[in-house]
């Protein structure tokens, strides 16, 4: 079942200027459910931007993305956040967890937002606090956590709301090996157990390695999509 | 979820979010110590008025307050003044015989409201011994004493024991004079009294105003009462005027209706003070608030990326700077009500401007007192404070991009 269809995606910043920039150009890409996606490419290729469109957080200027048979472009400012919110998981690449909540509630948040019951939402995030090794850390703040545990809690977060697709930012690059591996040891095995979609934007070739498919951007253009 | 998230929020920053609070606190402070200031200060002089001049009720015939001929005299003054002895809640009542005099000596003369005064019932309503600065209160041996201020004794160029003479209109309307002897020098702070007001012993007037002695019994042009309870004073003139048709009886606030005046103007004058207050405050809070949610931009953006509805966003940063105020205003409320506590009991001493205090006829020793209207008051303004300042920081936060705002760091 196709998650995410791009059609012709383009995105030019500082467009009525004189130095437009482009950023994406027309990309035309078609992701399944279930993949374990890396794009990849060298600093400015246009992998953040493209990963924001998909995820709805920037509009295209011209092109379509395609979310679960649903055209972003039509949606506005608040219906976006609400799509957003009912659909993408978001992993940063500096974790960006809530500081002033425990793990428990960084991880409930999400849940919290879209107005799921206080016992569903209990028994997901015990379940997800399992999944990511946290059972220790249920009541910690980011601030006590390391960085890899700080990933997984948003892993955990970005899972909590049972997405269509995972949109990772350089999620390892502020991990040790240890962490990153655990990390991605971890985000495959949810994969391939529970068929969660992933899409890595990395520069990291420990991520390269683990993905099943992997997108190149060169320009904003797509110079080659890989299947490992 | 979005309350428990603003309250932790405002503890992220400890030492920012205290001095805010206690910035807010002292704010409730000073308001709620002025108001009770300003209400000490009204009480005193309305208490002062009714002490020294007013009573809490007066009673005249509607004529005598028309035109204070000495001729329109209280008929039944002796059944109203037994009626009163035995109602409750009547603290104290008396009976005075009133005459506008020219008060001559032999050096000058000036204008005199004379007062013949009974002065056993008198002290009960209105006392005047404390202000004596000489002799004393009709007490002596002194034929035909009268009491006057040393402001008229200064006017006159007298001192105690100077004879007076005292001319006035008598009851068949003929100008009648009868000799006085000065007994004492009072000084009550009060222009009103002071300046144009002397009191003998009403026997002594009613001899000369009515030689043949036929009112002897009812000769009374005026009734002072002083009631337990000040807030009975309207309930008991009604009646009063019911159960004597032919009387007007007055409260304090009909016979000096600038009481009223000088409360509304303090009123204004309180709301302005909390209006000055509460406009720093909230300058003050803005400029937190703005900096607590620029520095957390990033956040808001990571917020909004994870599906949190602007709206959401604003109420949090409301809810934040709300709980901001709703914490100090506990404390300053109870610091208030401390500091109003220990200041009613010492008193506040503004003797070193009594003299320009005088003039207005305030006392220069103010008892604050708690003013249950200006809590509501300041709760409501509190409230406002706490909303309009936290309105701009909230419309900053949701009007970012959280795509820039996640680009921000």
């Amino acid at each position: 079942m196709t998650v995410i269809e791009t059609k012709d995606l383009v995105k030019i910043y500082n467009e009525n200027t004189s130095f437009p920039v482009k950023a994406v150009c027309e990309v035309d890409i078609t992701i399944e459910e279930g993949e374990f996606i890396a794009v990849i490419g060298p600093s400015g290729s246009g992998k953040s931007t493209l990963l924001n469109m998909i995820g709805g957080l920037d509009r295209p200027t011209s092109g379509t993305v395609i979310v679960g048979g649903q055209d972003l472009s039509e949606l506005n400012d608040s219906e976006l956040i609400k799509f957003r919110k009912m659909n993408i998981g978001f992993v940063f690449q500096s974790f960006n967890l809530i500081p002033v909540l425990t793990t428990e509630e960084n991880i409930e948040f999400v849940m919290n937002l879209q107005g799921v019951p206080k016992d569903r939402r209990k028994s997901r995030t015990m379940e997800l606090i399992r999944q990511v090794g946290l059972e220790d850390k249920v009541n910690k703040r980011p601030s006590e956590l390391s960085g890899g545990q700080q990933q997984r809690v948003a892993v955990a977060r970005a899972l909590a709301p049972k997405p269509k697709f995972i949109l990772a930012d350089e999620p390892t690059a502020n991990l040790d090996s240890k962490s990153a591996f655990a990390l991605l040891d971890m985000m495959a095995t949810l994969n391939k157990e529970e068929r969660i979609t992933f899409i890595f934007s990395t520069h990291d070739q420990r991520v390269i390695d683990r993905a099943k498919r992997v997108i190149t951007l060169v320009d904003g253009s797509v110079e080659s999509d890989v299947v490992q | 979820m979005i309350a428990s998230l603003a309250w932790r929020n405002i503890w992220r920053n400890k030492t920012r979010s205290l001095v805010v609070i206690t910035a807010i606190a002292l704010g409730i402070v000073s308001a709620l110590v002025l108001d009770s200031f300003y209400l000490g200060m009204v009480k005193t002089f309305i208490k002062d008025s009714i002490n020294k001049t007013t009573a809490h009720i007066q009673i005249h015939t509607p004529a005598f307050l028309e035109d204070e001929d000495v001729r329109y005299v209280l008929t039944r003054s002796d059944l109203i003044l037994a009626d009163l002895d035995s109602m409750a809640g009547v603290q104290a009542s008396t009976s005075r015989v009133i005459v506008n005099a020219m008060m001559s000596t032999s050096r000058t003369s000036l204008s005199l409201k004379v007062k013949g005064v009974d002065p056993q019932r008198e002290t009960g309503v209105s006392d005047l011994r404390p202000y004596l600065v000489e002799g004393d209160y009709f007490e002596g041996e002194m034929r035909n004493p009268i009491l006057i201020s040393t402001l008229v004794a200064e006017k006159a160029d007298i001192r105690m024991g100077a004879k007076v003479v005292l001319t006035f209109q008598d009851m068949t309307g003929e100008i009648t004079s009868g000799l006085f002897r000065v007994s004492g020098l009072f000084d009550t702070g009060s222009d009103i009294v002071d300046q144009s007001m002397g009191f003998v012993a009403k026997e002594d007037l009613i001899r000369t105003i009515d030689p043949t002695g036929h009112h002897e019994e009812n000769f009374d042009h005026e009734i002072a009462i002083l009631l337990d309870d000040i807030n009975a004073v309207t309930p008991m003139a009604d009646r009063l005027n019911k159960s004597y048709p032919d009387i007007k009886a007055e409260t304090y606030r009909e016979i000096s209706p600038e009481l009223d005046l000088y409360e509304s103007q303090i009123d204004t004058m309180t709301w302005f003070y909390f209006l000055i207050i509460m406009a720093a405050l909230i300058f003050g809070i803005i400029n937190t608030m703005l900096m607590a949610v620029l520095e957390r931009y990033k956040e808001f953006g990571v917020l909004m990326s994870l599906g949190m509805a602007r709206i959401k966003l604003f109420v949090m940063v409301i809810l934040e700077t709300l709980s901001l105020c709703l914490t100090a205003a506990p404390i300053g409320i109870l610091l208030g009500l401390l500091v109003i506590y220990i200041l009613s009991r010492t008193g506040i001493d503004l003797s070193m401007w009594s003299e320009f205090l005088e003039q207005y006829g305030m006392a220069s020793m103010i008892y604050p007192e708690i003013n249950p209207t200006s809590f509501r008051r300041l709760i409501i303004a509190i409230v406002i404070t706490a909303i309009l300042a936290a309105i701009y920081p909230a419309w900053k936060a949701i009007r970012l991009n959280p795509l820039d705002a996640i680009r921000k760091i």
